[in-house]
């Protein structure tokens, strides 16, 4: 009898120092999980969700129009176009004044958002899935947290890697700063493309930028 | 004596029912868990982010800081940029004139020639025919990426490969239908010799625009020139017969393709240079998997 009793008990105690174990595994996977970089995935995810929805709605297909305007306001929202800009100019982003650094944000959101949105609107994008693979976090400088989450396109048996760099500097929204597709970093492509035209002016930049969404 | 058997054993049988519970969830933390990569940030990330995924998804905002924090900020990461590997992404481009005159060539070929063509098939042939022959093509490619994945170690990669070119050959009718990949969840990877040089440690040489097959290095051409042997098309006779296969592989696949030149096109100040750009990164990143 008292073996039984003995034996109950030992066995109540592992399973409640289990449990307790258990709880408190988790509780210390959740702080470590980092909260920040899950919200910055969440973030992505209705984005991007918001943006195929827009896409494939078929009222906003008959007015592109509207649809154009639609995604153009959320590119706005989604995306940091000052550091995206930053990146894509490399060190001509120094001489630029500040006045010409806005100009320059204000038209090469306007390339990027009409270029690349356009592109999907046109497209068939009934069966696009996104997949999140996973988050790196980049080690975080003062106040300025970055991660890069990995995603997979697929659409039919075409799988493409698409990594969204995101930023959180003083703002309360995580923002993307630049994309790479398949390896290709849009900020390090552009970022190339000026350093070919060394002797190209902030004016002119400007200027051939305009022209270019302006076409 | 059963029911006091039964007595002493639930308990256990609850403590061991809770260990591999909790070993359970362990493992899906494990899965779903994000790298950390800097303990320093980590309790400044645990504490701040309640009050940021609250307001965040509400409402939207400007610089919630002065302008000069936010330039400070932008200056430290702009140093993090300019100090990072800027160079890597460069590649000597001597032949300029040559490649400069044959990526005008491949981009009139592409709007005067190919696209239209591609066009014109993509009306004509239902997707799951196009599909089809994608998956067809790809799987005739089997020699290229088991030898490869061979000669750069990958074992594991080239028994798949074994697997799918089996599957697919058989089941999949001729490669037709990606059975593999759809329903034993096996996959393929795309390496070729270009990649397999590369992870030899053998740099690009130099950038080498080829005419219709479009940009390419010294590495890379080599490359192709290696895995021709290791492609049957290549073996069929007679030449006009392998010509016309793979003038057909090269449309089929453009009919999936139709779009994407022309917003990279778009998108770029200087198309040339972002070309060359796009293809030594992604050249890069498929070495560097």
């Amino acid at each position: 009898m008292r073996l039984k009793v003995f034996v109950l008990l030992f066995g109540l105690f592992l399973s409640v120092s289990q449990v307790s174990i258990a709880l408190a595994s988790q509780v210390g996977q959740v702080s470590q999980t980092s909260v920040l970089e899950k919200s910055a995935q969440n973030y992505l995810k209705t984005s991007v969700d918001e943006i195929l929805a827009t896409i494939q709605d078929p009222r906003l297909i008959k007015a592109p129009n509207e649809q154009e305007q639609i995604l153009y306001n959320k590119a706005m929202e989604l995306f940091d176009f000052k550091t995206f800009s930053m990146l894509s100019l490399g060190n001509k982003y120094r001489s630029f004044s500040s006045d010409q650094r806005d100009l320059f944000i204000h038209y090469f959101s306007k390339l990027i958002s009409h270029t690349y949105f356009a592109k999907l609107a046109g497209q068939d994008v009934q069966n696009i899935n996104v997949r999140y693979l996973k988050n790196t976090p980049l080690a975080p400088k003062k106040n300025i947290f970055r991660t890069d989450i990995s995603t997979l396109l697929v659409q039919g048996e075409t799988q493409i890697p698409v990594i969204y760099r995101l930023i959180k500097k003083n703002t309360p929204n995580w923002k993307i700063y630049d994309i790479k597709v398949a390896g290709v970093s849009m900020a390090a492509n552009y970022r190339e493309q000026y350093r070919q035209h060394v002797s190209q002016t902030p004016e002119a930049i400007i200027k051939e930028l305009m022209e270019k969404v302006e076409k | 004596m059963k029911k006091s058997v039964f007595v002493l054993f639930c308990p256990l049988l609850i403590g061991i029912f809770f260990m591999a519970l909790t070993g359970c969830a362990k493992e899906a933390f494990s899965k779903s868990d994000i790298i950390q990569v800097d303990t320093g940030g980590k309790k400044e990330g645990a504490v701040a982010p309640v009050s940021i995924t609250d307001e965040g998804l509400k409402k939207d905002q400007d610089n919630a800081g002065g302008v000069d924090s936010e330039e400070m900020l932008n200056q430290d990461l702009f140093d993090e940029y300019d100090n990072q590997a800027e160079d890597v992404q460069m590649v000597a481009d001597p032949l300029y004139y040559f490649n400069y005159a044959m990526y005008s060539f491949n981009d009139f070929f592409y709007f005067y020639a190919l696209k239209p063509v591609a066009q014109g098939y993509k009306f004509i042939a239902p997707t799951v025919l196009r599909r089809g022959v994608n998956n067809c093509f790809h799987n005739l490619l089997f020699p290229v990426r088991f030898i490869n994945n061979i000669l750069q170690g990958k074992l594991q990669a080239a028994s798949d490969e074994i697997g799918v070119f089996l599957v697919n050959s058989t089941v999949g009718v001729l490669g037709f239908n990606q059975f593999a990949q759809k329903h034993l969840d096996l996959k393929t990877s795309d390496e070729d010799l270009g990649q397999t040089l590369g992870s030899y440690s053998i740099g690009d040489g130099f950038y080498l625009v080829l005419p219709i097959l479009g940009p390419s290095t010294l590495r890379d051409a080599l490359g192709r020139a290696g895995d021709f042997f290791l492609t049957p098309v290549n073996y069929v006779e007679p030449w006009e017969a392998n010509l016309g296969i793979n003038a057909y592989d090269k449309v089929n696949r453009t009919s999936f393709r139709i779009g994407d030149y022309e917003a990279l096109k778009n998108a770029s100040l200087d198309p040339y240079v972002a070309i060359r750009n796009a293809y030594i990164q992604n050249r890069r990143s498929e070495i560097g998997r």
